[in-house]
């Protein structure tokens, strides 16, 4: 919203002399942000002249040579503009005048043509961005005036945010009003001279839905005659964003942004039937809009209407057919109220909005209704051949807001500071509030008929600390007692340990958008039913994810295109599934890498990449964290993942199931196709199911004082046995003496087929006393004899 | 004999002085020392002396033996310094050649940002509360006073679920204020952390995707006073304890009083006319805050003589002053160049 605050001063009756950024501050105080504020200056030497001749310029093909005339100096003058016409009126700035930006005017030579100043465009004068061509004036305009005598251009613009509760705010008085409060000032009433109506006749108004329309003013006047308005008005409207048009729409634009009140004015002799019709639009019913388009209506849609068709979109735009036009001679004035949700559904279903539109949908005030279109009569009738010859108001009886009570306790209660209800008398006067009755702890109030965001105690507790400044409420501590942890205070520990954990193991926390393609979704994602979205952003990004990892793979491709070659990342983030019974929100855990396990070092030796077992590690350390015990991994078998290093785990705990997520390599057909011959790791973990146990107490044991004894072993034993399957046997054979079993090498040997060699060292140790070489050497005899019997395997005979 | 012995001595000394190294010390070592040493060949000679004779030489030849085992000696220990001092030498490398590189990542700067504000309430009694992120008009919208068609429903457009109208992506945290009030009578003292969604096409400033926190605090008697309170402290602790707050009025429609809350900008301190966080103004934007409008309350089941009030902030708004980020996308692409600054 643009305010003028030369507008605003006349409003008031005064100058506020403030400077921008004070008069800034001052609008902030009381909730409307300036965002940008232009200064314009007044222009001086500049007066109106006449084009007489145009000849061509000899060295050029765009300028021209014009002769002009003040009445008193004629001079040839360069100009540029294309739309040149001899006997026209312009403002010529001469030597020496100071346009709206830059030095005084000096005299050029153009193309080795002498210039004496130049004609004006909209744009040199700061009225518009318009420099298309020059400014024309009414032809009645005399020769030689001074700009300034026809128009004041020095104002200072402010761009203002108004909130949507405060419609009352969406126009000049409305601020002024405002500022008038914080200043203590006095806000004057509007200069009205209306002539008396009650004799005239009635105007056929038609209100159908009176819902739709609670009230509708009608004012028929004769003998107007349509031209170009006065150049100050124009200023003023180009000011503020609105194009002028002609005198009769400029004033009710005029009367929009002062008043806050859209108003329409039709071509009286084009309404057919003399009437006017308030009604829904029937199905099938179009119309061709000021806007030059046409808009198919529908019984959603309020129209006014003739006795035939539709003639406006109520509250959004007038039809083309009605229009004011400079033919025009009668027009009749509408100033009406309507229902806002039904202006804000028909600008939505028509995709089309206006200044109207943007003020009905917030809310507009009875007040604006008749002050906006006794303020417009008051313009239009300015002029002695007009006359008004019909009138009409439809209201329904609106039921008023009722009177508040606030009552000093309560709004104490809700601001934290004790205010008298003097003082609060004296606050809300200051934006016009009525005080119904007043005692000494409480008093009844009701809202200014502008105001429509007024109807609590809590309203009025903002209006008063808004007008007292929220700076005079005394900061002080929540009055709150203590509530109680909750799982998410939990969770949000673990969470913080998870992503330790993962970054001392070299990966990076990613953030993704979590919109993924069906392409990528099915590339990627288990067998779940990924959630669609009713209106994506774009093709690609029609799905709501239903894992991680079809992203973090797209970060893992964008950092190896960026030359990066150790990739470690990682996300905790929510996925959505369709469930049989709805959705279904998981938040996982899920990571993917590639490049090396160490990162190249000029001392080590050759570099290992990361590979299964590497991230077997990653995943263990996890669940060991988090005491995740007893897990199952079965083969997952899936396009995208490894044929064989891929896994489903499971947890098995009472005999119950749970998933807890899929682990493995990207099968290297998939990363081959991004030219990337190494492993590529992944995992994606449900949180939920990982932190079953996080809760569970650690169970510590003493230091072991004794003394471990160990022995290396290494067996021949059949190919398809799985250390699982020997580790278990292992561990059975060794008891509770066993305190650890580490494998440290495994090699095949084609003299030995069907068979592989498996080295491993047995730590043994006995927590209250210190174990013999004997006893040591007889547990791993127990142990050998235990494979053998179970898997026929033979110690290797050392060489 | 003794004179025989005199000789040895100075055969020994005139031959281990010029021993320069280990090997050739231990071969001395042994011609006198060794089992068929000098030493031994004049004990089996001793031997064979007579019990008074052998008295007498015996300690002639055992005070020369010492004697010169100890010179042996110093000059072993003597020998073993100097080619200590040859390794070390020897094995000098450049200290100033690359350290082991370790791979330890990091935090995402959102997360960090996240954890400080969370870190923040918690420590002033607040307790974490999550939500989902598919949510109903009804929780989004209807309890939160924002009725169809109210314009504050500009600033909210998001996406839909396709097959499920009443449910949409959440556009701010505040659903789960609505969700915990439902379910939990007061007091209330909750932070919200979460995403948020928004049916925007992304660009430097714009994201269909960022990070809230929403604060809510009910009981019997929770007034603005109290929420001044508590956002200035929480503002010290997270922005510095020199940092002033300024509440002004604004509109939020679940939310009366409304304010916007601004901190004294931390980049240039109130100081440059120029400076680019703040325009000049002194002043940072930093949250939407106020007393919990009674719809709401009536919305959840409250009774009218509770109080409270809620704030919420955008994580992305934060790190983005923070770490000087002026392009939003950069939090979402996941290079490594970035993520490896946090």
């Amino acid at each position: 919203m643009k305010i003028s605050l030369r507008w605003i001063e006349e409003i008031l009756g005064q100058t506020l002399n403030l400077p921008i950024k004070d008069l800034s501050d001052l609008l902030l105080q009381l909730g409307f942000e300036v965002s940008s504020a232009q200064t314009y200056r007044q222009c001086q030497g500049i007066t109106v002249a006449e084009v007489l001749e145009i000849s061509k310029h000899p060295n050029a093909d765009r300028l021209q040579i014009v002769l002009v005339t003040d009445g008193q100096e004629t001079q040839k003058v360069v100009c540029g503009a294309p739309n040149l016409v001899p006997g026209r009126k312009v403002f010529w700035a001469k030597v020496g005048a100071s346009l709206a930006q830059g030095d005084p005017l000096r005299e050029a030579t153009i193309r080795g043509v002498r210039s004496p100043g130049m004609l004006c465009s909209a744009k040199e004068l700061g009225i518009g961005e318009d420099q298309s061509g020059l400014l024309y004036l009414p032809q009645e305009t005399k020769l030689g005036t001074a700009l300034e005598s026809l128009v004041r251009l020095e104002d200072i613009i402010l761009e203002c945010e108004i909130t949507p509760n405060r419609p009352d705010c969406l126009c000049q008085i409305g601020i002024a009003r405002e500022i008038a409060a914080k200043l203590n000032r006095n806000l004057p009433e509007p200069q009205l001279k209306i002539p008396d109506m009650k004799t005239l006749p009635k105007y056929n108004v038609e209100v159908q839905d009176p819902q739709g329309c609670p009230r509708y003013s009608a004012r028929k006047i004769e003998g107007v005659r349509v031209a170009a308005s006065p150049l100050s008005l124009q200023v003023r409207l180009i000011r503020c964003g609105i194009r002028p048009i002609n005198n009769i729409v400029d004033i009710t634009n005029a009367v929009l942004l002062e008043i806050g009140q859209p108003l329409h004015a039709f071509d009286a002799d084009k309404l057919a039937g003399g009437k006017i019709v308030v009604r829904r639009a029937k199905a099938g019913e179009a119309i061709l809009a000021l806007d030059g388009k046409t808009y198919p209506l529908d019984p959603e849609i309020l129209v006014i209407a003739d006795a035939k068709k539709p003639v406006a979109i109520a509250g959004i735009m007038g039809g083309e057919e009605t229009a004011v036009t400079a033919q025009t001679q009668n027009i009749l004035l509408e100033s009406a109220q309507f229902d806002r949700r039904l202006i804000r559904n028909a600008k939505k279903r028509l995709n089309l909005a206006s200044e109207s539109s943007y003020r009905f949908e917030r809310g507009v005030s009875a007040w604006s209704c008749v002050s906006g279109s006794d303020r417009a009569l008051t313009l239009i009738l300015d002029n002695s051949q007009t006359k008004i010859t019909a009138a009409q108001d439809v209201a329904s009886s609106l039921p008023a807001e009722p009177p508040v009570s606030l009552i000093t306790s309560q709004i104490e209660k809700v601001l934290g500071e004790k205010i008298s209800a003097i003082e609060i008398e004296d606050q809300l006067k200051k934006i016009g509030v009525p005080i119904l009755s007043q005692e000494k702890e409480s008093l009844t109030v009701r809202n200014p008929e502008w105001r429509l965001d007024l109807s609590r105690m809590v309203d009025y507790a903002e209006e008063i600390i808004r007008l007292r400044g929220y700076e005079t409420i005394a900061p002080q501590g929540a009055r709150i007692r203590l509530g109680s942890a909750s799982y998410s205070d939990d969770k949000r520990r673990w969470k913080r340990d998870l992503r330790q954990t993962l970054n001392s193991l070299g990966f990076y926390e990613a953030y993704n958008y979590g919109f993924v393609s069906e392409k990528s979704c099915r590339d990627c994602a288990d067998r779940a039913q990924p959630v669609a979205i009713e209106n994506p952003l774009a093709e690609d990004q029609s799905l709501l994810r239903p894992s991680l990892l079809t992203e973090l793979l797209k970060n893992l491709q964008t950092n190896l295109s960026y030359q990066k070659k150790d990739i470690r990342l990682f996300e905790i983030g929510t996925t959505f599934h369709k469930k049989e019974n709805g959705l279904e929100e998981k938040e996982m855990i899920s990571a993917a890498a590639c490049g090396n396990a160490q990162l190249p070092f000029w001392k080590s030796p050759e570099p290992r990449p990361i590979d299964f077992f590497w991230l077997k590690g990653v995943i263990e350390r996890i669940f060991s964290q988090l005491h995740v015990n007893d897990t199952v991994w079965q083969p997952f078998h899936h396009a995208s993942f490894h044929p064989h290093f891929s896994f489903l785990i499971e947890k098995e705990q009472a005999g119950r199931k749970t998933s807890i997520g899929v682990a493995g390599l990207i099968h290297p057909q998939i990363s081959k196709e991004w030219n990337y011959s190494e492993p590529v790791a992944l995992m994606e973990l449900d949180l939920a199911a990982l932190l079953e146990d996080a809760a569970r107490q650690k169970k510590i044991s003493p230091v072991p004082r004794t003394p471990a004894i160990q022995r290396d072993c290494s067996v021949w034993i059949p190919e398809t046995v799985s250390w699982n399957e020997i580790f278990r046997e292992i561990r059975n054979a060794g008891g509770n003496v066993l305190e650890n079993c580490v494998v440290f090498d495994q090699y095949t040997d084609s003299n030995f087929t069907g068979k592989k060699s498996l080295s491993f060292t047995l730590t043994f140790r006995d927590p209250v006393k210190t174990l013999e070489d004997a006893a040591a050497n007889s547990l791993r005899d127990q142990i050998i004899q235990r494979l053998n019997k179970k898997f026929q395997a033979e110690l290797r005979k050392k060489v | 004999m003794t004179a025989h012995l005199n000789e040895i001595e100075k055969n020994f000394i005139s031959e281990l002085s010029p021993i320069a190294s280990l090997q050739d010390l231990e071969e001395l070592r042994k011609r006198y020392f060794g089992r068929k040493g000098i030493f031994n060949d004049l004990l089996d000679k001793l031997k064979k002396l007579s019990s008074e004779q052998k008295q007498k030489e015996g300690q002639a030849l055992n005070a020369v033996k010492e004697s010169l085992e100890k010179s042996l000696q110093s000059k072993l220990k003597q020998l073993e310094e100097t080619q200590l001092r040859a390794e070390l030498e020897k094995n000098r490398e450049d200290w100033s050649l690359p350290a082991a590189p370790l791979l330890i990542g990091s935090s995402h700067p959102l997360t960090q940002i996240l954890e400080e504000v969370m870190e923040t309430f918690v420590s002033m009694g607040f307790s974490v509360a999550e939500g989902p992120e598919i949510e109903t008009d009804e929780n989004n919208f209807g309890a939160l006073n924002i009725p169809p068609d109210h314009p504050a429903r500009d600033m909210h457009d998001t996406f839909y679920i396709r097959g499920n109208p009443q449910h949409l992506m959440r556009t701010h945290t505040s659903p789960v204020q609505i969700r915990v009030m439902r379910s939990q009578k007061p007091p209330v003292r909750i932070i919200a952390p979460g995403r948020v969604y928004r049916h925007e096409a992304v660009d430097a400033t714009h994201s269909s995707v960022f990070h809230q926190v929403e604060g809510l605090a009910v009981d019997e008697n929770v007034s603005f006073a109290d929420l001044k309170g508590t956002i200035a402290l929480a503002c010290q602790r997270l922005f510095g304890k020199n940092v002033q707050t300024r509440f002004r009025p604004s509109y939020f429609p679940f939310v009366e009083p409304g304010a916007e809350v601004d901190i004294s900008c931390t980049i240039c301190r109130q100081s440059q006319s120029n400076c680019p966080v703040c325009k000049g103004t002194g002043w940072i934007e930093m949250m939407g805050a106020g007393m919990v409008h009674p719809n709401v309350f009536q919305a959840v089941g409250y009774p009218p003589e509770i109080t409270g009030f809620a704030s919420g902030m955008g994580i992305e708004r934060i790190a983005m002053i923070r770490y000087g980020i002026s392009d939003m996308r950069l939090f979402y692409e996941n290079h490594l160049d970035f993520l490896s600054q946090f």
